[in-house]
């Protein structure tokens, strides 16, 4: 009888009276406490292995000896993260602009697409540690060459998934526009463009994450702030405490990020059953 | 509108080697008639409908409706289209979705109700704000048939729009096709292989058989509507339509020699 209760009240009616599954808070908190406790036996064992094997902390520090040294300087690790994240989605948004334009260009344009894609698995190939050091010595330790570096390693897999997304247009709907004789234009706004955001989406779960790697390793190469410089110079000075930290604000961030992109899909996607 | 099929046939390019789908097909269709084309898969029923929707270019022949191309009765919005899948925008609400052939291709319009008048019309007023993902496919259809009706085209080219639905379903909704007809007059293409719904729907039916695609014979219908099947007058239709279907396979399934 209570079971039956718990599973009229998981039900809600929405603005059409139509009846909707909501999202179980049971189930958020389970998935909670899942990855808490997932997560928490990972370091508990991590901690007890540094203890009793007793590893220097210059080889692998504790987990305790991480959380000291973070919460120490939290300042500096706040700044050095905001820094490192306003340069991550500078290059996200570039790479995302970069990447939506050029897959609309050739959708319209089709004999650019082999030459276009080319390029772009050329750019996609280069190895951005070769690249980074580069960029640095034309345009200097500022966020601008992070930004371009961040672009360049997300732009490639918003192309290829919204150029994918742009031509996964039903044929049904096609043939219904072509008989109402809508021009490319209206065929691009009122199809292909809506058909591409699910991909679009697809795109941003891989790339959001990576733009915080695009980030670090460009100021790995060379810069004044940022969490890459403060794992450089934690990793110079043997500081291992201080690597980690960093790595664990870059991790934290990235999975705020990747959180970020599901919460948005699951608005703007609402149709995609 | 007046439409005259003059010789068409279609011939697609096969991997290997061409393949017809449409022998040489002629037929004169008054303004306002009902035409069911009626026959098996492969019988090049779709490909004719396809060929004056001016979606395929014919091989040889001619259409002419309302003596205009193809071509530029589509681009006038004067050929409302409708298939098996309701091809309805996901993302739009069903308004929108009925407002959809308004929008598009704006310089051409005519009068027709407008979409609120046709989701009134349709019984779906209560879901002018839904999206189509929560709807029943017998509901989805429906928005469809309103799309059709939203530009007042005079001819309905129709591939089989029900086909997908259950049987009670499809039954009602032939009902209300009916009903439109009468109220609007267009003239009306309907493709089908179900023989009871050619004849509650259609003025003739068009029997075709396969490879490559022909007409075998024409039924005419005069009977007011709705028929029931089970009148003797109706029974007889049934029973010539099925004799003319089945001649063309007396020699594929014959004995074994």
């Amino acid at each position: 009888m209570s079971e039956k209760n718990l599973e009229i009240q998981s039900f809600a009616y929405d603005h059409n009276g139509k009846r909707e599954l909501l999202p179980h808070h049971s189930g958020v908190m389970r998935d909670a406490i899942s990855v808490l406790s997932i997560v928490g036996i990972v370091v508990l064992v991590w901690e007890i292995i540094v203890r009793v094997q007793e590893i220097p902390s210059y080889i692998l520090p504790a987990p305790s000896a991480i959380a000291q040294t973070l919460t120490g300087r939290a300042g500096d690790y706040i700044t050095a993260t905001l820094v490192t994240l306003g340069e991550a989605l500078g290059g996200l948004v570039l790479g995302l602009a970069i990447g939506i334009a050029v897959a609309t260009l050739i959708t319209f344009w089709t004999h650019l697409e082999r030459g276009v894609l080319a390029l772009a698995i050329l750019l996609k190939a280069t190895p951005m540690v070769a690249i980074a050091p580069l960029l640095i010595i034309w345009l200097g330790f500022g966020p601008l060459p992070k930004v371009i570096i961040t672009a360049i390693m997300t732009f490639f897999p918003v192309l290829i998934n919204v150029h994918a997304g742009l031509h996964a247009v039903e044929g049904a709907q096609l043939s219904l526009l072509h008989s109402l004789n809508a021009s490319r234009w209206e065929v691009f706004r009122y199809a292909r463009w809506p058909s591409a955001q699910p991909y679009l989406f697809t795109a941003l779960k891989v790339v959001a994450p990576l733009s915080l790697i695009g980030a670090v390793v460009a100021e790995w190469a060379g810069a004044s702030s940022g969490l890459g410089r403060t794992m450089w110079l934690a990793y110079a000075n043997l500081n291992l405490p201080a690597l980690f930290a960093a790595v664990f604000c870059s991790a934290g961030m990235g999975i705020t990020l990747y959180i970020a992109v599901l919460v948005l899909e699951k608005r703007l996607i609402f149709w995609n059953t | 509108m007046k439409v005259i099929l003059h010789n068409i046939s279609k011939t697609f390019n096969g991997r290997e080697a061409p393949l017809p789908a449409l022998a040489p097909v002629t037929l004169h269709i008054k303004p306002g008639e009902f035409i069911c084309f009626l026959g098996p898969s492969g019988c090049g029923k779709s490909t004719l409908l396809r060929l004056i929707a001016d979606q395929i270019e014919p091989t040889t022949g001619q259409i002419v409706l309302d003596g205009d191309t193809p071509t530029s009765t589509r681009q006038q919005k004067a050929i409302a289209w409708m298939a098996q899948n309701p091809a309805l925008l996901p993302w739009q609400t069903v308004l929108e979705n009925v407002r959809l052939p308004l929008q598009i291709n704006r310089q051409h319009q005519r009068p027709a109700p407008t979409p609120h008048e046709l989701l009134d019309m349709m019984g779906l007023m209560d879901f002018a704000s839904a999206y189509p993902g929560t709807l029943s496919g017998g509901m989805q259809q429906r928005v469809a048939l309103a799309r059709t009706l939203t530009t007042g085209a005079p001819l309905w080219l129709m591939d089989e729009p029900f086909a997908a639905l259950d049987a009670l379903t499809r039954e009602t909704l032939t009902g209300e096709v009916l009903h439109l007809w009468k109220k609007f007059h267009p003239t009306v293409l309907w493709v089908t292989h179900d023989i009871t719904e050619a004849v509650h729907l259609a003025d003739r039916i068009v029997v075709m058989t396969a490879r490559p695609g022909h007409i075998r014979g024409i039924v005419t219908l005069s009977q007011p509507r709705p028929r029931d099947e089970t009148t003797m007058e109706i029974a007889q239709k049934i029973r010539e339509v099925r004799h003319l279907l089945r001649n063309r396979e007396q020699p594929v399934t014959g004995e074994p020699t």
